[in-house]
């Protein structure tokens, strides 16, 4: 399929494909017109609940407008089956034109081009999660450093463990932002030169738990 | 004596022309494809006015009663005088083959085989699909209603094979004939009461059945669309389909013209002229489009030779290019003048399907040629002869590069930029050969590659020169910045000392896959089993596990645009006004500091050898090598000024006396040359 982008005032379309048929420019069109629509709906949402102020987001409930957006956003990629299509960059990539500086002001970052990078491919990938998960684990911000990590990202179940753990410290333990990190920081180096894919289920969670962090050893 | 016409077993001359339009279609759907084709070419052909206003077609299938229906309205009808009898038929047909005008007794031509009246300007003037009809139902017999518009007169008649295996007509006009119509078809429709014609199939056969309604992957539909697209696109040919309890008009074909099909890499070319023994013809236009990685769909690939509005035949790209895989993305149409188009029809086969090449001026597919070539090299798909030379420049200036580079590590020139102080070169970071390691070789034909070339020797070879056997998996990647482009993998048990290559022989270097811009090629080892052998990973010695990234190696290359230079030396073409003033010379790189050696192009030296890569080589290899046995000399004379050893000449050859002597026979070796060492010569 292809993906609908403004520039100067019109409606351009770019594919992961190379050409562009009129059905897919049809299908582009309304897949554009559901973004549109979508956003302006939470937007709206937001607004009315006071979350959303006309010169920038309230920061105290970041988590819950970004996971509102993800929200948002994951249902129109399933409806319009984009998610692991060579658009799917795309998609994420076009979220910006439908924005207000309300969510998000200036121009589009450079590092949005990759989807690992992709503010809102992040939101829905947390949006993936259930609420409650979402707020026991804290912070945006550690929602952010928890997928700032390429293997959190490229492997789910490395994804679903480090969840798990991050739960468990902010809600159990009261860990703060700056020790999650350092767990993350410490995840990463170990996970550096290691295949997660080729592992078992079995073999993956032994290795994560034979991992010694400093918080467990401390 | 006894004197009676010759019999004719027209069954058999029935499956005879089933027979011609299964070879010449050539497809699963042939008949279908064949059926629709003939059918809507009649009703075209008796629109009333050029530009089919008012016109509609309809083909139907009636289940309950196992009808085939085809229908035609804003049409001539079937006009011209009725004939009464057989011998009042051929003498309306021998009258009008005397006065040349055929189209007006469409009746008379309707009734008879091979003596069709269409004019020759039109689409079907051979008969051959009344026999079609015939053979395509079960019964082997039709039945055809028709008004005429100007007389007004109704005709219902049967056309059908009786036990002697000939064709017999009946037909009733007027009252009669609606009475008759009645009888037969009450149940399903009433006689027409518009000008135009009904063809009416009793009990299709199965096999035109299956191929209209049951065809997997195309459908009646979208045979039209390709066959009728261009009276669908230019004047918005009404043609119905009601085949499955649903009318559906044919929409406009999402593939032809080209220019609305929404493809990026289009060519249209017009008023091509074609020089032949009927004098100057024209192709009217050639339009053209590039697919990329989508693939054509059925049907489409190829370029139509549209006439009359009707796709006739397709030509096959691969048959004017060599390059099959750009050849296979290619499609589009040839519309034709008038003149030309009547070449053309005289030359067309009997089915409407195909031409007989052999009567169509040979200067037609010459310019066919040229158009798809011309349209395929403007967009770098197709090397031309200038890309092939170019290309093969740019690698023998990078051999030279690459050589020279080489050279000037061991000898340990300096920079440009560092004037007389003499920057340390810099330790090369190699680590130690590990055991089980990736190697990757050196693309064949260099790092770079342009759109519509190959990628050759993609490959990485895992290396065990350990005493026992690992199971790995070699994964190989190609990036564009983060973006996955292609990837492979392959498990293996690797044996020790076990050499086998992973990846990919060859990579098309499509436009549509690889944008220009830098690539990586990546290759990773990974373990896929716990293990006794040691090695280093992540700066450590230690026993391999499952999962352990053992060796990871990568390589740049490059499309469309060449790779940056690594080293002191970057080689450069240039085309100096004056071609005789300068051969061969050394610039100065002041944002490197390193060195450009510059060659003129147009030189009387170099254009003897410049097209072919070893005489390139060596030529601009002999005066490079002057430059830097210069430049070691003053690096060396830098050298022990600064108290420091020389790295190449003795001390003693760099004593004052010996210094000159030495430039002067560099420059006695440069006599014939426009080398310019003076800024070297310590003289000055």
């Amino acid at each position: 399929m292809a993906i609908a982008f403004k520039e100067n005032g019109s409606r351009i379309y770019r594919s992961g494909t190379g050409i562009i048929t009129d059905d897919e420019k049809n299908q582009a069109d309304k897949l554009f017109n559901s973004i549109e629509k979508g956003m302006n709906a939470v937007e709206r949402t937001l607004s009315s609940k006071g979350l959303l102020s006309e010169r920038s987001r309230v920061v105290n409930n970041a988590l819950y407008i970004w996971y509102e957006v993800g929200s948002k956003l994951n249902k129109i990629a399933v409806t319009y089956k984009i998610l692991g299509t060579q658009d799917e960059v795309l998609y994420w990539q076009s979220i910006y034109d439908h924005v207000s500086p309300k969510l998000h002001s200036g121009t589009v970052p450079k590092n949005s081009m990759s989807r690992r990078k992709n503010h809102f491919y992040l939101c829905a990938l947390m949006a993936t999660y259930p609420w409650e998960t979402v707020l026991e684990v804290g912070s945006w911000s550690i929602w952010r450093d928890i997928f700032d990590n390429r293997h959190v990202l490229e492997d789910d179940r490395v994804q679903q463990w480090v969840v798990r753990k991050v739960k468990h410290w902010v809600t159990n333990e009261k860990l703060g932002h700056k020790a999650i990190r350092k767990f993350l920081y410490k995840l990463s180096n170990e996970l550096r030169y290691m295949e997660t894919k080729v592992l078992s289920h079995k073999e993956l969670r032994q290795k994560l738990e034979a991992i010694k962090f400093e918080i467990e050893t401390s | 004596m006894v004197n009676f016409p010759q019999p004719i077993n027209r069954e058999n001359a029935l499956k005879a022309i089933l027979d011609g339009y299964e070879s010449c279609i050539d497809n699963e759907w042939w008949l279908a494809e064949a059926f629709q084709k003939d059918a809507i070419q009649n009703c075209w052909d008796a629109r009333t006015n050029d530009k089919g206003k008012g016109w509609r077609a309809e083909i139907k299938y009636i289940a309950n009663e196992d009808l085939l229906v085809v229908e035609d309205s804003g049409t001539t009808g079937l006009t011209g005088e009725i004939p009464e009898d057989y011998a009042d038929l051929i003498r309306i047909l021998q009258e009008a083959d005397e006065r040349d005008c055929g189209t007006e007794e469409k009746i008379s031509s309707f009734l008879s085989s091979d003596w069709s009246g269409k004019s020759r300007s039109s689409l079907g003037s051979r008969g051959r699909g009344k026999m079609l009809f015939v053979a395509s139902s079960d019964q082997k017999r039709f039945s055809f209603e028709t008004l005429q518009y100007d007389s007004g007169q109704y005709i219902f008649g049967n056309v059908y094979l009786d036990k002697t295996k000939q064709v017999l007509n009946e037909y009733h006009c007027g009252n009669e004939g609606r009475s008759e119509q009645g009888r037969q078809y009450k149940s399903a429709f009433m006689p027409i009461s518009k000008p135009g014609t009904r063809i009416i199939i009793p009990r299709p056969t199965k096999l035109l059945k299956r191929s209209l309604f049951d065809s997997d992957g195309i459908t009646l539909i979208e045979l039209i669309q390709k066959t009728w697209w261009e009276i669908l696109c230019k004047c918005n040919a009404n043609i119905i389909v009601d085949v499955g309890n649903s009318l559906q008009s044919v929409p406009k074909s999402p593939w032809l013209p080209v220019r609305e099909a929404g493809v990026s890499i289009v060519h249209d070319s017009t008023n091509i002229p074609i020089k032949s023994q009927h004098g100057l013809l024209r192709i009217k236009r050639i339009s053209l489009g590039y697919l990329g990685e989508k693939e054509i769909p059925k049907g489409y690939t190829g370029i139509s030779i549209q006439r009359d509005g009707m796709s006739v035949q397709r030509l096959q790209t691969k048959e004017f290019i060599d390059d099959i895989r750009v050849a296979a993305k290619v499609f589009g149409s040839i519309e034709l003048d008038s003149d030309l188009s009547l070449i053309m029809k005289n030359a067309e086969g009997p089915e409407h399907c195909s031409f007989k090449w052999n009567a169509v001026p040979h200067e037609f597919r010459r310019s066919v040629e040229r158009e798809i070539k011309q349209f395929l090299q403007k967009h770098g798909l197709l090397e031309g002869d200038h890309a092939k030379v170019a290309k093969k420049q740019r690698a023998t200036e990078s051999r030279i590069e690459n050589y020279l580079n080489d050279l000037s590590k061991k000898l340990k020139l300096p920079t440009s930029g560092s004037g007389h102080k003499i920057k340390p070169r810099e330790q090369e970071s190699r680590g130690p050969d590990k055991p089980l390691r990736l190697s990757m070789a050196s693309f064949d034909g260099g790092q770079r590659v342009d759109w519509g070339q190959q990628l050759r020797n993609a490959f990485v070879e895992p290396v065990n020169e350990t005493n026992s056997a690992i199971l790995v998996l070699v994964k190989l990647y190609i990036f564009h910045g983060d973006r996955l482009v292609k990837e492979y993998e392959q498990r293996i048990n690797l044996l020790p000392s076990q050499y086998k290559l992973v990846g990919w022989p060859s990579i098309n270097i499509e436009r549509a896959k690889f944008s220009k811009g830098k690539y990586i090629l990546r290759g990773r080892l990974i373990a896929l089993e716990d293990s006794d052998i040691k090695t280093e990973i992540a700066g450590e010695i230690k026993r391999i596990k499952k999962a352990d990234r053992i060796y990871e190696i990568s390589k740049p290359f490059y499309v469309e645009e060449d790779p940056p230079s690594v080293g002191l030396f970057r080689v450069e073409r240039t085309q100096y006004p004056t071609p005789t003033e300068r051969h061969i010379w050394l610039d100065t790189d002041v944002v490197s500091e390193g060195y450009v050696l510059r060659y003129n192009g147009l030189h009387p030296e170099l254009l003897s050898v410049i097209e072919h890569e070893d005489m390139l080589f060596d030529h601009v290899i002999k005066s490079a090598l002057q430059y830097v046995y210069a430049l070691c000399l003053e690096a060396d004379l830098n050298r022990v000024k600064n108290k420091e050893k020389p790295v190449i000449f003795t001390d003693c050859n760099l004593v004052a006396d010996r210094q000159i002597e030495l430039w002067k026979l560099l420059n006695l070796m440069n006599n014939k040359r426009s080398l310019d060492l003076s800024t070297h010569n310590p003289k000055r």
